[in-house]
């Protein structure tokens, strides 16, 4: 039968090194694929992601067994991304974006990528543009499926500030997108 | 065996990076609780002197210029400090208590009220003549301390 997380982590927490192997086979992933939304930059994203679990391994003694697994995780993994986030100000995704945004053919560059079946890419470059804490939420309610209570959880927000950060972000990504008429792909 | 995973169960079976045992966080939580009453009770008697000091000031000069006199005897840096205090508990009750799920203008509203009644209450309360007895007793004078000297 397969242990559900919250029971490898106790298993880590009585001293088992090996079940930890589990907990990054279950994590390295998604964890990675929401840092490198969050930082738009392999290089930083792999060091976050280390950080991750090396945090996660030191102080797997302070996660209450009650509570979810995964929203403990994450907690450490949204600390870690915003720490690189800070330290690191070149943002090459974002300057591309604007770049685009600002450029005559834009449209048509974008029309093109839509085409191509680039939506996905567009939407993601886009996602960069606007404050982290909007991209975030963003990243966890439709990127990685969570419900409002763990991004509350997660982001140590109340409920009702997720929901209007998800609003906002929507705002702020449409905003890029009005001149073009590119708001159905929201 | 992927290569982060390879490098973390390195760092683990090395023992570059240990696991903090359960009592290091115990003892943590422990003080940051200590803290956090200590900060409170500390608050508290700052918003109560911030109340005592100008009423034992105001009995002493009461004329065609009071609300200067009022103004002279407001003890400024303890209400600084008083306030200081509030909004340095509010953000430490807000971030490390799980007070985050509700709205940080009801963490704000809760504890300034809180606060600055508990303060008021205090103020009117014996306590402030009691402890100035006490530290005039430890001093041999009876006459207080004296932190009220400014306003004479």
């Amino acid at each position: 039968m397969l242990l559900t997380d919250e029971e490898i982590a106790v298993m880590v927490q009585d001293g088992d090194k090996e079940a930890f192997g589990e907990v990054i086979d279950r994590f390295e992933k998604p964890l990675c694929a929401f840092i490198y939304r969050m930082l738009g930059d392999r290089e930083n994203c792999a060091d976050a992601l280390q950080e991750t679990f090396l945090k996660a391994y030191k102080n797997i003694n302070s996660y209450d067994p009650k509570r979810k697994f995964s929203s403990w995780i994450y907690r450490i993994a949204h600390n870690e991304a915003i720490t690189h986030y800070r330290k690191n100000t070149k943002h090459v995704a974002l300057d591309e974006v604007v770049e685009i945004a600002s450029g005559e053919n834009n449209a048509e560059i974008i029309q093109k990528k839509i085409d191509t079946g680039a939506q996905k890419e567009l939407l993601e470059r886009a996602l960069l543009t606007i404050p982290l804490k909007y991209r975030e939420v963003i990243v966890f309610r439709f990127y990685e499926d969570k419900s409002y209570e763990e991004i509350s959880e997660i982001m140590h927000l109340p409920v009702n500030t997720v929901g209007t950060y998800l609003s906002r972000g929507k705002n702020e990504i449409k905003k890029h997108f009005k001149d073009i008429h590119l708001e159905e792909i929201l | 065996m992927s290569e982060l995973k390879n490098k973390v169960m390195q760092s683990i079976d090395k023992n570059e990076v240990k696991m903090r045992p359960k009592s290091f966080f115990r003892i943590m939580k422990a003080l940051s609780e200590i803290g956090i009453v200590a900060l409170t009770l500390l608050v508290i008697f700052l918003v109560n002197l911030s109340f005592y000091l100008p009423r034992r000031g105001l009995g002493l000069g009461l004329g065609s210029n009071r609300w200067e006199h009022v103004f002279s005897v407001i003890p400024w840096w303890i209400v600084i400090l008083g306030v200081s205090g509030i909004g340095l508990l509010t953000w430490i009750i807000y971030h490390y208590t799980g007070a985050y799920k509700k709205r940080l203008a009801w963490i704000i509203g809760i504890v300034s009220l809180v606060i600055i009644i508990t303060g008021f209450l205090l103020s009117v309360s014996n306590f402030n003549e009691t402890l100035e007895k006490g530290f005039g007793q430890m001093n041999g004078r009876g006459q207080g301390n004296g932190y009220h000297r400014n306003i004479r």
